[in-house]
């Protein structure tokens, strides 16, 4: 929490609510990070082009309103596909995140962050920093390395299988945000269907975290949080970060005894630059900078090398945010740049990005599939107009080319239970149901048939790929248009996905979500 | 008990209330469902929205009691004193500090420029990095995967 956090505290009731300054920056780009407004009314994620680039902070990228991707996910995906291409990107993104920023991205601009504070905020007994919480604050450096270093490596490496252990076992931002966010919206009621335990104990880690925060402070960013963890590495070098001036410090420790943080100094890793401690200094030695730049200077203005002022005891004046000498109108045009920023990225990633890419708008499902689709789909039936993708209704007809140079046509199944599955080759659930498809067909293979569809855009050559696993099912691969994915009313963006018919080419099963040799058996006895 | 703590009691008392009946629920529901699949009904739900809104439904009164108490207790400033106060380390741990700023000091400007010279060449492999991911597809790998969510990835299932 700031010192102008603290001071507001203090003050008359209406001071006291107002927020501080940093909370009203944590806020924004909360509201920048996730400025796909749309997405949290129809239930489906950003998917424009500025998701390649990755945002300072920890924001779930599965988020309806996320517009960049988080880095630890992106950094998890990356080292897990390390053994076909090198992630320097993701690498290079962050490194140069926290060596402008450091820890103040913890502090200024974590969604994460805010939240953690906000639950502080609610009045209970509070737990107090100590030894203990001291020794828990390496916690996160131990799950940096388990969580999201070595189980993504060794699944990536030795099993060619992506898993963003984190991103997968706890981050209670992808809970929070994704999980919640994609189940809260009732056009993705079918998403139900897929929880199961894995969701029962992320679901309970993020309760459990909360609860942690409205005690403790920041109980998620000081244990557990690896990317903070990762730029805490960096802060003794960030351009930007709390100095101290040595020459009016007189060691009191009064910084790091009122920090509600673990440091052991100002500016060490534990420190989120949040400024808090400017108010407990009695000689007015710590600042904000950005490299030789003032960003926040102590309340009495003195400045770059200026006189110290006498030991005045613990101010309560906190500080000024714009530093004493900046030239006038400076915070109103800041303030003016910044609203700008946000009107445009609204109006940008919610009604005019072309590069968002409309499920909707696929041809596919309606008569002119077989027209429009491109290449990859052919000869649908001008008469399947009125095909529609619930259950019980007739699925369009479709001729998909395969990836050995064949071709699937859907009406020449008739007479058969037909399994259509959307996967790719980073989704570790799609890539682990693969061989239960293949068992399948295998033992029905008269009676079925399966279809795999790759999402458009492989990263790598889909038939080596399915060649190393030793999976031999007609595979095809998603036009640019999203077409075959479009035929089941499948959302894009969500995987893995599975379509089922019944011989008369019915729809009896269009679910997200990951399928078991159980299920198949079952409803294969069911449509039979 | 002055009538502060008790309200702080009452409200921490209600906050872990609300998370242990959540926490109940989805373990509960989780158990259930599991069993059920189990025995032989795998196309069946675990949860569904019905079962979720009958758990929100039934914290709903205590959240609402919470946040009405949250709301008070910002008005009033009703918070917990001792938290804000400094945290008395034992004389090791002042020690500490004290060393720590000492050895801050003694570093001097030389350390200051060797920091700034390491940051300028970290951020030139930094900028060289994310070139390097631009153009060997780094940077494609982390808008696919953004953009194609993997439902297990993000614990849904």
């Amino acid at each position: 929490m700031g010192n102008t956090d603290r001071k507001k505290n203090t003050g008359t009731r209406p001071e006291r609510l107002r927020p501080s300054k940093r909370k009203l920056i944590q806020l924004y780009s909360a509201f920048l990070y996730n400025a796909h407004l749309k997405g949290f009314i129809d239930g489906e994620i950003y998917t424009g082009k500025a998701k390649a680039v990755c945002v300072p902070g920890l924001n779930c990228y599965s988020c309806p309103g996320a517009v960049g991707s988080c880095p630890l996910g992106a950094i998890q995906n990356a080292l897990a596909y390390s053994g076909h291409r090198a992630g320097w990107y993701v690498l290079g993104m962050i490194m140069l995140f926290g060596l402008t920023l450091g820890r103040t991205i913890c502090g200024w601009l974590c969604p994460m962050g805010l939240i953690q504070e906000l639950l502080y905020r609610i009045p209970t007994p509070k737990i107090r920093k100590s030894r203990v919480t001291g020794v828990l604050s390496w916690l996160k450096y131990v799950v940096l390395a388990v969580f999201a270093v070595v189980i993504p490596l060794w699944y990536g490496i030795r099993h060619d299988l992506p898993v963003p252990a984190f991103c997968k076992y706890i981050c209670p931002a992808g809970t929070f945000e994704g999980t919640v966010g994609l189940l809260a919206n009732s056009g993705n009621a079918g998403y139900f269907s897929m929880l199961k335990i894995l969701f029962a104990r992320k679901f309970v880690i993020m309760l459990v975290i909360g609860l942690a925060c409205i005690f403790c402070y920041r109980s998620f960013c000081r244990f557990l949080c690896p990317l903070g963890a990762i730029y805490g590495l960096f802060n003794r070098l960030a351009l930007v970060s709390m100095k101290v001036d040595e020459e009016r410090c007189n060691s009191c420790g009064a910084c790091v005894r009122t920090c509600r943080m673990d440091v052991r100094r100002v500016g060490d890793h534990e420190c989120i630059n949040c400024a808090g401690c400017m108010s407990s200094c009695s000689r007015n030695a710590l600042s904000l900078r950005a490299g030789t730049h003032t960003i926040i200077a102590p309340a009495c203005g003195c400045r770059d090398g200026q006189p110290a002022v006498t030991d005045t005891g613990v101010t309560d004046t906190g500080v000024t945010d714009t530093g004493a000498g900046k030239q006038p109108g400076y915070g109103r045009i800041s303030r003016g740049a910044a609203l700008g920023v946000l009107c445009f990225a609204l109006l940008w990633f919610n009604f005019s990005d072309p590069s968002v890419r409309k499920a909707g708008d696929s041809p596919a499902g309606t008569a002119a599939a077989g027209t429009a689709a491109g290449e990859k789909i052919t000869g649908a039936a001008a008469g399947e107009k009125t095909a529609g993708t619930a259950a019980g209704d007739r699925m369009a007809d479709f001729t998909a080319e395969l990836t050995d140079g064949t071709s699937f046509r859907l009406s020449d199944q008739r007479g058969k239970v037909v399994i259509i599955n959307m996967w790719a080759t980073w989704c570790e659930p799609c890539v682990k149901e693969l061989p239960v498809l293949q068992d399948f067909l295998q033992a029905h293979g008269e009676d079925a048939a399966v279809l795999i569809i790759h999402a458009s855009d492989p990263l790598e050559d889909v038939p080596a790929y399915l060649d190393k696993i030793g999976i031999s099912l007609p595979c095809a691969i998603d036009s640019m248009d999203e077409d075959l994915y479009g035929l089941s009313g499948a959302s894009p963006s969500v995987l893995p996905h599975t379509v089922i018919l019944n011989r008369e080419g019915e729809i009896v099963y269009n679910e997200t979500g990951s399928i078991t040799k159980e299920f198949l058996d079952e409803l294969f006895e069911k449509v039979r | 008990m002055s009538k502060k703590k008790i309200f702080l009691t009452v409200q921490a008392f209600l906050c872990v209330l609300i998370t242990a009946v959540l926490v109940i629920f989805t373990v509960r529901t989780c158990m259930e469902g599991s069993a059920w699949q189990a025995a032989g009904h795998p196309s069946d739900w675990i949860f569904t929205r019905e079962k979720a809104g009958r758990a929100l439904l039934a914290v709903l009164p205590l959240c609402c009691l919470s946040a009405f108490m949250t709301i008070i207790g910002l008005v009033k400033g009703i918070k917990d004193e001792d938290a804000e106060k400094p945290v008395q380390h034992g004389p090791l741990a002042v020690q500490a500090v004290q060393a720590g700023f000492a050895k801050q000091a003694a570093a001097g400007p030389e350390k200051e420029e060797r920091r700034n010279l390491l940051r300028r060449i970290l951020m030139a492999a930094a900028i060289v990095f994310i070139i390097m991911g631009i153009l060997n597809g780094g940077m494609k790998d982390v808008l696919v995967k953004a953009i194609r969510v993997c439902t297990e990835c993000i614990g849904l299932g």
